[in-house]
């Protein structure tokens, strides 16, 4: 059974098309990168994905579900998680109150109104596992808002990893990080996910050492369409797609 | 044995988590039985405190109704400043502390408590708003505190929920200047058939209404009104209203605005000839005479002055020397709510001295509120005085406008003085079977 | 399920801090006493502050952890105080416990309708839509004035009876500031450790996540209105029970208190101690209800001299007193640290 699927999603921007008649299927154990020059609609694809944005027409299934007109929170309930380009980050928590609130929305403890949250070992444990796997343990009482560039994208993948997903989404986590540190980023990331049994991912990513490099299947967009879609040494020898690719690279 | 019942009692509080409590609570049982001052024979009277008299005021000092509160604490002012001159009362030295009345009925409870308790004011005076009046009405005998109010009593408010008062003095009857209205329209407009009204919609402005109908229609049965208007509080333009009643065309336009939006309202009525073409009984409007000028108030609207005309032709003394030293002062005619002020001040030195002749010594509050019961003193208009019952007595003054040339606003011409009884009815009755009485 | 009452009452009371706990057991002994060593009306001042406390902190909840701001508080206060009065007027009910549950009902039923229509909207729509629902209420008792008492309000003539035990022979002023001020205290003590535990519940944290970034919760997981209504409803319980211990104390209920510029008075209290901080509206209430009198019996023009204070403190301490404060002790911290490696 496929994890995921998307059936002839269109979003329109007035006259640009976007994403246009996407079709896709997403199974279990995919490492994918999705790749394509600028405004080819990787990201208005990842969020009509995880239902930030709503689409024009098409259908999105996931766990079996049509979860084509539910708001984000209910897609996050069912195992889909996602990063964001731009950081997003809780400004004023402090890096360890703001995993834990995606601890306790995993745990669904949010409606505990009366018990404390620091005397609740289960999320604290947890909380502590992610950060300590993300390395962001000791600077847990920095407000998040405080943190490095590099840090925030961290934080905000950690976030989305505390929500122990069956499928995430993450757009660029690698975007505003130095070419040396890029590498350690992905692999940090690989290595948490292995740890905590995350299996299946989609990286949206323009680095092509690393995509060819971290992923076992890649989507290639361009202008709103699936241009390839493939393994990674099959994408390689599509010459439309070096065209394309490396054209808008020179 | 009953200290150990309440102190077990009290312990269920402390149980709720606050053990601490205890310790206050324990105590407060101390205080438990009623605080009542035995009065114990003493062999020589108390001499006469030496400190200054401290008397509290309340009352509007910004907002809409601060002319009027303003007005009638000016007027306190200037009959302190005489007393002391005059020694004081009993040879004490009067001092005024004001506080303002313009931010509602919460803190000026709390104005009230905070002159009396903290300041140890003897007596407050003043208050103009209806809600005020309410809250403090309960408020004088809770703190057993007394206060004398210069306006805005509520009529079936004081009555019902203080049918023994002791402490309170409130004002005269909301709606006797509207009673006073309907009496002379009747008297001066036979000929009226259809009235319309234009009011504030709220307490005063629908008493008011609700009052001079009714006397009304008991005087000329065939009388119906045609239009009711309520524009609200604090409104300052009256253009639609204005074209409302002309189209209406009524015989008479009831009105009981009391304050600038009476003299904005006659000026834009003005605009439009209303009461050229319509007869005009404005019940409340001379509290802003001097701002009536002759260029929109035409003459022959029926002008209610409450319990003060700035002169008189039968002449007053008090009144004359009053408005000499207030135009001295301020440059402008006094208004009704000098006379109400000056009145409680001069009604509450008198019940002290008569207090002070019966007993030899400084009196307490309640005897000093047992002498003002029934009390009669001149003030400012004539002869004013308190009930048995604590409410004020004093007649109202009612007329025609008249253009004289002496004077840049209207005056009345020709002036009637309606005597308390035919505008109140009395203790024992309400109101509509009071009115239920009158044969025309 | 066994719960270590040493690590609950942990949560409340920060042992390891030993200044911070020592100032509160200096402060609470401080209320205990004052009403036997502090003028009458020193203490009623106080007491006015305790009736306020519940209103600004559960105001807070939504401003401060929420992120929302409401500005027509006075509503529920107003539920609450004229819910008193009724019982008080019409049913002669004498029981204060019944009195606060029953406005804590109504405020929670009210605030359930008014917030499930106010948090589809946030910042200043969601300002408006509050005021307007307080406004509404206003003209209501205004208009219907048979049923509320009009712009006169209604009064109250007898007196609670707290816990059972009346008290009716007391004079009035030793009524409020020795027994029901104890009865105040107590309650606004237990308030305020349930609003503590709930600022620092889970529910807490994620009430803190909705506020500082909607998107990413409702990407987490965390259904943002559901949380936001919550919060709402909690609020408006705090708020109504604040009314029905405040109503007491003024003794009279008018329309006003729904009026836009009541609730301003709550935003400015809040706004003043600091929204950001826990402590900041109860300080920021402590400080306006204390400047308030003294500066009013001073100047008619006390609230310009209280606005023009809020817009330096605004402009120059953004974080309000308790922000202040902080920034000050830092700073002082700092310094001494200096010195000592200096």
């Amino acid at each position: 059974m496929s994890l995921a699927e998307l059936q002839n999603v269109k979003k329109y921007f007035g006259d640009v098309h976007a994403v246009d008649d996407v079709s896709l299927k997403i199974n279990e154990n995919e490492q994918i990168s999705l790749i394509g020059p600028n405004g080819a609609g990787k990201t208005t694809l990842i969020n009509i994905f995880a239902g930030t944005i709503k689409l024009n027409s098409g259908k999105i299934i996931f766990m079996g579900k049509d979860i084509t007109h539910l708001p984000p929170y209910k897609r996050c309930e069912l195992g889909l998680a996602r990063s964001f380009q731009l950081p997003a980050i809780y400004p004023n928590l402090t890096v360890y109150d703001s995993v834990r609130a995606s601890i306790i929305s995993k745990l669904k403890k949010g409606k505990r109104f009366y018990s404390s949250v620091d005397l609740d070992d289960e999320v604290n444990k947890m909380t502590k596992e992610v950060l300590e796997l993300f390395e962001l343990y000791n600077k847990r009482d920095m407000l998040a808002i405080k943190l490095p560039h590099g840090d925030k994208k961290l934080l905000d993948v950690a976030c989305a990893f505390a929500l122990w997903p069956k499928l995430i989404l993450l757009d660029e986590p690698t975007s505003g990080v130095s070419t040396i540190e890029k590498r350690k980023v992905m692999e940090k990331i690989l290595s948490v996910s292995k740890e905590m049994g995350i299996k299946s991912f989609i990286i949206v990513e323009h680095d092509m050492d690393i995509v060819f490099s971290y992923s076992n299947r890649i989507i290639v967009m361009y202008e709103g369409k699936v241009l390839a879609d493939g393994k990674p040494e099959k994408i390689k020898e599509n010459a439309e797609v070096v065209r394309i690719l490396l054209g808008k690279v020179k | 044995m009953g200290e150990k019942v309440a102190r077990r009692d009290w312990i269920k509080v402390a149980g709720a988590g606050i053990v601490g409590l205890a310790i206050g609570a324990g105590a407060t049982y101390g205080l438990m039985p009623p605080r009542v001052e035995r009065i114990e024979v003493k062999p020589t009277p108390k001499p006469i405190p030496k400190e200054p008299l401290r008397l509290g005021v309340v009352t509007f000092l910004s907002g809409i109704p601060a002319p009027s509160g303003i007005a009638g604490l000016r007027a306190a002012e200037i009959w302190v400043d005489w007393t002391n001159a005059a020694g004081g009362i009993l040879g004490r030295k009067v001092e005024l502390l004001v506080e303002d009345e313009s931010e509602g009925v919460e803190k000026s409870v709390e104005r009230f408590k905070k002159l009396t308790v903290e300041k140890g004011c003897e007596a407050i005076f003043g208050t103009e708003s209806t809600s005020t009046g309410l809250a403090f009405g309960k408020l004088a005998e809770e703190m057993q505190q007394l206060w004398l109010s210069w306006d805005g009593t509520t009529q079936q408010g004081l009555e019902e929920t203080i049918p023994n008062k002791k402490f309170s003095f409130p004002s005269i009857y909301n709606e006797a200047e509207a009673v006073a209205g309907a009496v002379l329209v009747a008297k001066y407009f036979p000929n009226v058939k259809t009235v319309a009204g234009i009011n504030d919609d709220y307490s005063y402005g629908r008493n008011c209404w609700e009052a001079f109908m009714s006397v009304l229609k008991t005087l000329r049965p065939e009388v119906v009104p045609v239009k009711e208007l309520w524009p609200k509080l604090g409104e300052s333009d009256f253009t639609s209203h204005i074209a409302a009643l002309d189209a209406a065309k009524p015989d008479l336009i009831m009105s009981s605005f009391w304050a600038g939006h009476a003299t904005i309202f006659l000026k834009q009525a003005a605009a439009v000839g209303l009461f050229k073409k319509y007869k005009g009984a404005m019940v409340t409007a001379g509290g802003v005479l001097p701002t009536l000028k002759k260029e929109f108030v035409p003459e022959g609207v029926l002008i209610g002055c409450n319990s003060w005309y700035f002169e008189h032709p039968l002449g007053w003394p008090l009144r004359d020397k009053f408005v000499k030293e207030y135009l001295r002062r301020y440059g402008e005619y006094p208004v009704y709510e000098c006379d109400h002020a000056f009145f409680t001040f001069q009604a509450y030195k008198a019940a002290v001295e008569k207090a002070y002749a019966l007993k030899g010594e400084w009196p307490t509050k309640e005897e000093i509120a047992n002498q003002l019961r029934g009390i009669k003193v001149p003030s400012l208009s004539g002869y004013r005085g308190y009930r048995e019952d604590n409410y004020q007595i004093c007649n109202f003054f009612l007329g025609l406008s008249k253009h004289d040339p002496r004077y840049d606003f209207v005056t009345l011409d020709p002036l009637d003085m309606v005597p308390f009884e035919l505008m109140c009815h009395p203790p024992e009755m309400k109101f509509h079977d009071w009115v239920k009485t009158w044969k025309s | 399920m066994k719960i270590d009452i040493i690590k609950e009452v942990s949560t409340i009371i920060p042992f390891k801090n030993t200044r911070f706990t020592s100032i509160l057991i200096i402060l609470f002994i401080i209320a205990l006493i004052a009403p036997y060593v502090a003028p009458p009306f020193l203490t009623y001042i106080l007491l006015t502050f305790f009736c306020y406390v519940p209103i600004v902190i559960g105001f807070n909840l939504l401003l401060g952890y929420t992120g929302l701001l409401s500005f027509g508080h006075g509503l529920f206060v107003a539920i609450g105080m004229y819910t008193s009065v009724y019982l008080m007027r019409n049913y002669g009910v004498t029981s204060i416990e019944i009195m606060l549950i029953l406005a804590a009902t109504l405020s929670a039923l009210a605030g359930f309708g008014v917030g499930l229509l106010c948090i589809r909207y946030v910042r200043i729509f969601f300002a408006m839509l509050t005021l307007a629902f307080s406004m509404v209420f206003y003209s209501f008792l205004l208009k219907f004035y048979w049923l509320t008492g009009g712009d006169e309000g209604l009064g109250i003539y007898t007196r609670p009876a707290l816990l059972g035990m009346k008290f009716d022979t007391l004079y009035i002023m030793d009524f409020l500031t020795k027994v029901y001020y104890y009865y105040v205290l107590a309650i606004m003590v237990i308030l305020l450790i349930f609003m503590y535990r709930i600022t620092t519940s889970h529910f807490g944290i994620c009430l803190r996540a909705v506020k500082e970034n909607p998107r990413k919760a409702d990407e987490s997981g965390l259904n943002v209105k559901k949380y936001r209504l919550y919060a709402f409803v909690i609020s408006a319980i705090y708020t109504g029970i604040g009314g029905a211990l405040l109503v007491q104390v003024t003794r009279h209920v008018v329309p006003a208190i729904t009026y836009w510029t009541y609730s301003g008075e709550i935003v400015f209290m809040t706004l003043l101690g600091g929204f950001n901080y826990f402590t900041g509206p109860i300080i920021g209430a402590f400080v306006y209800i204390v400047l308030r009198d003294l500066i009013m019996s001073l100047t008619i023009y006390w609230r310009v001299i209280l606005g023009v204070a809020l817009l330096l403190i605004v402009i120059f301490v953004p974080g309000g007193l308790m922000g202040g404060a902080k920034s000050l002790s830092k700073l002082i911290i700092k310094k001494r640290e200096s010195y000592e490696f200096s």
